[in-house]
């Protein structure tokens, strides 16, 4: 795990706290630790919750709707989701409105609540995940991309206009075997869009983008390099450019050597015109990949 | 807050060595989180009762307050 994974743990770990956070561990420890703070916090209030689950059968699902989104609130609604029946809580959330449930869903154990996640119809996840978007919850978007269809998540990938808002999701996404799947239902034109808007967005985006490109495999990172490729020197010139300005040379060596060689050796001939600085770093990051071979016989061939 | 304090505020039953990286502050962040979590939950059910005819409220009570 790098830098960019330890970022997104970071910020996956401030969504839980409800605030900043900046600690001095791994990737991976971040997210034992998120993990662990957030069972022992249901499991707090876990006696108090399942009492309430148990009294809501007492009273029309209709008024418990009413009482859940109008007191209750999103966090406990949350909560208490998980410990009802899936036909229960599933008749509950479809009386709910699409912003309420956009705030259960920011709240939500998608472990816990995976399968009533799985039977909302298409078209209220579409409602939902816009409202998500429209409050910039990318972390809870990717958080239920492995509980969603392929094709409920293709249809929001249709409904999203702005590919700059479906790489800022991608980033978030945990398994890569999903990342995978929801960039297979990017068609080609829509990645070369978004590869586009890569070039006149801010330096972040390309962050997100590596971090994509850092999950995926090398096919995938074939595919995304030799499009970026394609659309000229400027764009590779400010991947480069966001890789300095971010020191992720660790991510960009592995991201080169899975491109086709003519996208290759234009990224080597950039490198080599840049500072020799620039170019003792990409050394040093392939030498730390064990793919200094792969780089200099690269840039032998230039 | 030490570690050892830290982990149990976590609930661990060991202690995980990337612990002793963790400042001392996060703890009393989490120890805050947790009664804030407590009281807004305590105050909601409270909330939450005054919502339901008062004709129900008696069998509710008896479920939610044993």
């Amino acid at each position: 795990m790098t830098a960019l994974a330890r970022r997104a743990e970071l910020a996956k770990l401030a969504h839980l706290i409800g605030g900043p956070v900046e600690l001095p561990l791994e990737a991976s420890e971040l997210r034992e630790l998120r993990e662990r703070l957030s069972a022992k916090l249901f499991d707090d209030a876990r006696p108090v919750l399942q009492r309430v689950a148990t009294g809501s059968r007492l009273l029309p699902a209709a008024l418990v709707a009413r009482v859940g989104e109008g007191v209750f609130g999103a966090t406990l609604c949350a909560q208490v989701a998980g410990l009802l029946s899936t036909a229960y809580a599933l008749d509950l959330a479809l009386r709910m409105t699409d912003p309420f449930l956009a705030s259960v869903s920011a709240a939500i154990d998608p472990r816990s609540a995976g399968e009533v996640v799985r039977r909302i119809p298409a078209d209220r996840i579409v409602a939902v995940a816009h409202q998500l978007l429209a409050r910039g919850e990318y972390v809870t978007l990717a958080r239920f991309v492995d509980y969603l269809a392929p094709e409920t998540i293709g249809a929001v990938i249709d409904s999203v206009t702005d590919e700059l808002e479906l790489l800022r999701i991608g980033a978030y996404v945990e398994s890569p075997a999903k990342l995978a799947e929801l960039v297979g239902q990017l068609a080609p034109d829509r990645m070369r869009a978004m590869i586009a808007a890569l070039h006149g967005a801010n330096g972040d985006r390309w962050l997100e983008a590596l971090t994509i490109a850092e999950i995926l495999d090398d096919a995938w990172r074939r595919t995304l390099g030799d499009l970026a490729a394609e659309l000229g020197d400027d764009v590779l010139a400010a991947l480069l450019e966001a890789v300095r300005r971010f020191e992720l040379w660790t991510a960009l060596v592995p991201f080169v050597l899975a491109m086709s060689a003519p996208a290759q050796g234009r990224i080597a001939r950039l490198v080599l015109a840049q500072h020799a600085e620039i170019e003792a770093s990409v050394c040093a990051a392939a030498r730390a990949c064990d793919r200094e071979a792969a780089w200099i016989a690269l840039c032998a061939g230039r | 807050m030490t570690a050892d304090d830290l982990a149990r505020e976590l609930g661990l039953d060991e202690r995980p060595a990337w612990l002793d990286r963790v400042p001392e502050e996060l703890g009393v962040v989490i120890a805050a989180l947790r009664e804030r979590r407590r009281l807004e939950l305590r105050e909601t059910i409270d909330h939450a009762m005054e919502q339901v005819p008062w004709l129900l409220r008696g069998a509710l009570k008896k479920v939610l307050f044993p």
